[in-house]
């Protein structure tokens, strides 16, 4: 039998937390050592998990590359394939395709200023990226993680996000809230993601952004950084279509004639400008 | 020329020798069908016997199926209380496709290009290597939504096939054109085929091209151009003209029970990209405009070919008679490619 | 191409009136298609679009179907729309449910002698597409009762006086009356093994409006995606299902069905069940009465509920 490129190979879940009332991750390991040992990713790109029965769903790799041993998915509750992924639990299997796409190019981003931007589910994609500045942090200039959400509640990986709030000598967290979704408690600001750059005015000198979140935000964002003189080519994004396949067959994820699965997921703003449309 | 020789099978012995060939190799071959409502018939390929074979209609599904099945199962689950086991099986028999013609063909040439980017789909490759290919080649077109010319296919060409027929009066001439093709020379052979010689063919009555090649960069400039807004008001957003479409490949994977199957998807439909946080083509004049310019733009810019081999089964299937050469030649004048 | 009705140039002159004065943003009607001898749907904006206009026998779209489309897209707008008296139906129908507000849609009637069923002619020459003979006409045109297009709001044309000749749903009484219910299912397990799930039926239909359509619903799945015969004859039944009481038989399911599913016999049969149980009432026949599905009295029947 030759290779099928729709096999996947089996994992198992070894730890779910509940990030919010519809947003879980999961831990998984490889079932057979043979598949741990050969299996090499980036951060940034993303695969095709399943609960087998309940059909595929993508999502990106969460968890930094320097983890060996298991990778981690958040998943936030939608539809049927998702929605069996909040049945799981310890002990069960998924099954995985990939890793595909492309990645973040954090090997460039050495000696500059790195700023990344989440929102919402969307720090997921920035996650493993954001581990990899703190353990490699000397290799950076500053660092700089702005992390919003509609409300306090649908914060994700609070307990490292809030981690990296008080840890002001390795990175300069701003937390934000949308107006209306703060509590009596919160510390942070609340905001959308546009003012609180202007307000901050990142210097667009020897900087880099990377910002993941609802399509209108990544939009918003980019907007405001160019405005602030960042230039296109140095603001990083990663783009979220419906995918099947994750290997450019199924004709679904292209924006023109870019396929987000081949040619993305990370796409800088400048390529994003040259698309015909259809992003957003 | 000289050393090659070609049999004719007349009209009343092409059954008995469809069959013969048969029982050597399943062939699959255009078959008529009637319609469950008695309001006529239509053609499709399907494995000899199951109707009666008609190689003149234009058939309603393209050959794409027989390559790209519309639904197959692509993985099967096994649960035990240790693991979950998951098991494949890529199609192996070998087989005969009998009388694909060359849009078909080609259609089935450039979509190599897709399924062999970067990953290899082996079942469409199990499928393609298992296939002996008998290309019944267009001296003439079919009828008048034939447009293989535009986007240059060639209708008579024979290099690549395995045998080639052609129409002649009373029957078909068969020759060969590579080994694999000897096995359908043998059976003529036994069924008592008259020889004669290979003919010299001149395709005919292709006029009046409108050449799309070369207009992809064209095509990509109009995109944002206000013209698709009214460019076809009447597509309703079925699956008809991507279904029975050659290069059409889209396709959509679900689970079902214990078992993984893809079967087609249609571009032009509402769901096709709709997420639940994400719909990048709401309306229906976007999801024309994908399809038109995944075959004429999108396509050629990726792969360096026509997405669209002009077999006409669009125009004559759409219940709705959207014509998409009309809608080219508009797009082509709005381009400035064409006066 | 022969006029069924000589109604081609008073419409195109009241078309590019409507449109002159600016009251109304769009008008739909019908066109030649680029393959004559069939026409297509074709959406006028500016004036100049209205020459196009023409009506003949091959006019068989419903065009409440880009009515509806067209509001969904400009709901500020208002359209004129050409309808048949059978096709003005499902404008009733859609203004009962209230998708769409009918002092947007200016209809204009006229009189229809009927029109052509393509499919039985499909492949003949031009000629037999060219005037109605009792070969080509459509079913649902022998047995009409609305021929002058009813609560028309411009009337263009001599008003028709044809009278059915046939009983209504002959072709579905025919049908049911006498085969047995093994029999039908093997019919139907036939009939739906050649769907390919184009969903043309759906995407026609102007009744069939759901933005999400059920057999899209995958919490629960309740109907399978892949085109196996039991997946889609639940497809199919329960479209049957939506469209009871609702379903004007416009013909157009059937029509555009590319495998030639006999469609109407489902739903034709679901309006007899209908018509039988609430008291005769047809879908789209009176606006004023209310879809016996859309309310509840205690006088509906029960005996059918298990």
């Amino acid at each position: 039998m030759v290779e099928n490129i729709y096999q996947p190979k089996m994992m198992r879940v070894i730890e779910v937390r509940d990030e919010t009332p519809t947003i879980k991750t999961f831990r998984l390991e490889f079932v057979d050592d043979e598949d741990r040992k050969n299996f090499t990713f980036k951060e940034g790109q993303f695969g095709e998990f399943s609960v087998p029965g309940s059909g595929e769903a993508t999502f990106c790799i969460a968890s930094p590359t320097f983890w060996r041993d298991y990778i981690e998915i958040t998943v936030k509750e939608v539809r049927r394939a998702t929605h069996a992924f909040h049945l799981l639990d310890v002990g069960d299997f998924v099954t995985f395709r990939g890793p595909y796409g492309n990645w973040f190019p954090v090997d460039d981003f050495y000696g500059k200023n790195v700023m990344v931007i989440g929102g919402g589910i969307g720090i997921a994609p920035l996650r493993g990226l954001i581990h990899r500045v703190i353990k490699e942090r000397k290799k950076f200039g500053d660092f700089c993680i702005i992390y919003a959400a509609r409300c306090v509640e649908e914060l994700v990986y609070k307990e490292e996000v809030y981690g990296w709030w008080e840890s002001d000598d390795i990175c300069n967290t701003t937390l934000c809230v949308d107006p209306g979704g703060e509590t009596p408690d919160w510390r942070g600001k609340v905001s959308f993601v546009p003012p609180v750059l202007e307000q901050m005015k990142p210097s667009p000198k020897n900087g880099v952004v990377v910002v993941c979140g609802p399509p209108i935000m990544i939009r918003l964002c980019m907007e405001k950084l160019v405005e602030l003189g960042f230039s296109p080519d140095v603001l990083y994004t990663t783009l979220e279509a419906k995918m099947k396949c994750g290997l450019g067959k199924c004709g679904r994820c292209n924006i023109g004639d870019v396929y987000i699965c081949k040619d993305g997921p990370v796409f800088t703003y400048a390529q994003i400008e040259g698309f015909p449309g259809e992003v957003w | 020329m000289s050393n090659k020789k070609a049999y004719f099978i007349s009209d009343d012995k092409l059954n008995g020798f469809i069959e013969s060939l048969n029982e050597k190799v399943p062939v699959y071959v255009p078959q008529r069908f009637d319609r469950a409502d008695g309001t006529g018939i239509y053609t499709e390929y399907r494995p000899y016997g199951e109707g009666e074979v008609d190689l003149e209609s234009r058939t309603l599904l393209s050959v794409k199926s027989i390559f790209l099945p519309q639904c197959e199962v692509i993985l099967g689950f096994t649960t035990n209380e240790e693991r979950v086991d998951v098991v494949s099986e890529a199609p192996s028999d070998e087989r005969v496709l009998f009388s694909i013609r060359n849009c078909d063909f080609e259609a089935v040439r450039r979509l190599d290009l897709l399924f062999g980017w970067d990953y290899r789909d082996e079942f469409w490759f199990a499928r393609r290597e298992n296939t002996i290919i008998v290309v019944n080649i267009c001296d003439s077109p079919l009828d008048d939504k034939c447009f293989c010319h535009w986007v240059g296919v060639d209708p008579v060409a024979t290099e690549l096939a395995d045998c080639v027929m052609l129409r002649a009066e009373g029957g078909y001439i068969i020759w060969r054109i590579s080994e694999r093709g000897d096995v359908i020379i043998d059976v003529l052979d036994k069924v008592g085929a008259d020889e004669v010689d290979v003919p010299e063919v001149e395709a005919k009555g292709f006029d009046n091209a409108i050449e799309v090649d070369g207009s992809h960069n064209a095509l990509f400039e109009i995109f944002t151009d206000e013209i698709w807004k009214v460019l076809e008001p009447s597509c309703i957003g079925c699956g008809i003209c991507t279904f029975v479409c050659p290069t059409c490949h889209c396709f959509e994977i679900q689970d079902e029970g214990s078992k993984r199957v893809r079967f087609w998807d249609y571009c032009t439909g509402y769901e096709f990209t709709r997420t639940e946080a994400h719909q990048p083509r709401p309306r229906q004049y976007q999801r024309y405009r994908q399809r038109v310019m995944h075959k004429y733009s999108y396509y050629p810019r990726r792969f360096g070919v026509v997405g669209c081999t002009g077999c006409g089964r669009c125009i004559s299937a759409c219940p709705q008679n959207v014509d998409i050469r009309e809608d080219i030649v508009r797009l082509l004048k709005r381009a400035k490619v064409i006066k | 191409m022969t006029e069924a009705v000589n109604i081609g140039e008073e419409f195109r002159k009241k078309a590019r009136e409507l449109l002159r004065k600016g009251e109304i943003n769009a008008v739909i009607g019908y066109k030649k298609s680029g393959l004559p001898p069939y026409s297509k749907p074709h959406i006028a904006l500016k004036e100049d679009d209205t020459d196009e206009f023409i009506f003949d026998v091959n006019c068989v779209h419903n065009l409440v179907l880009y009515v509806l489309n067209y509001l969904l897209e400009y709901p500020e707008d208002k359209v004129a729309v050409l309808l048949k008296g059978c096709d003005q139906k499902s404008l009733i129908v859609l203004a009962q449910e209230s998708k769409i507000d009918r002092e947007r849609v200016k209809v204009i009637g006229f009189g229809c002698p009927g029109v052509i069923d393509p499919r039985k002619v499909e492949g003949d020459e031009e000629d037999a597409h060219k005037s109605l003979t009792a070969e080509n006409v459509h079913d649902k045109c022998l047995y009409c009762d609305v021929r002058n297009t009813p609560q028309a709001d411009i009337f263009i044309g001599e008003m028709v006086d044809i009278k059915p000749t046939k009983e209504r749903y002959f072709r579905e009484r025919e049908f049911y009356g006498k085969k047995s219910e093994s029999e039908l299912l093997d019919f139907w397990k036939g009939a739906f093994s050649s769907c390919i799930r184009c969903y043309a039926c759906r995407q026609v239909c102007p009744l069939c409006y759901c933005d999400i359509c059920i057999s899209y619903r995958n919490m629960p799945q309740w109907i399978e995606l892949s085109p196996t015969t039991d997946n889609n004859m639940l497809f199919h039944v329960r479209r049957a299902m939506c469209m009871a009481g609702r379903c004007i038989d416009c013909g157009e399911c059937e029509r555009v069905c590319p495998v030639g599913i006999p469609l109407r016999l489902i739903y034709n049969k679901v309006s007899l069940e209908i018509e039988d149980k609430y008291d005769g009432y047809r879908a789209g026949m009176d606006s004023e009465r209310k879809p016996p599905l859309q309310e509840y009295s205690m006088a509906d029947p029960e005996d059918f509920i298990l």
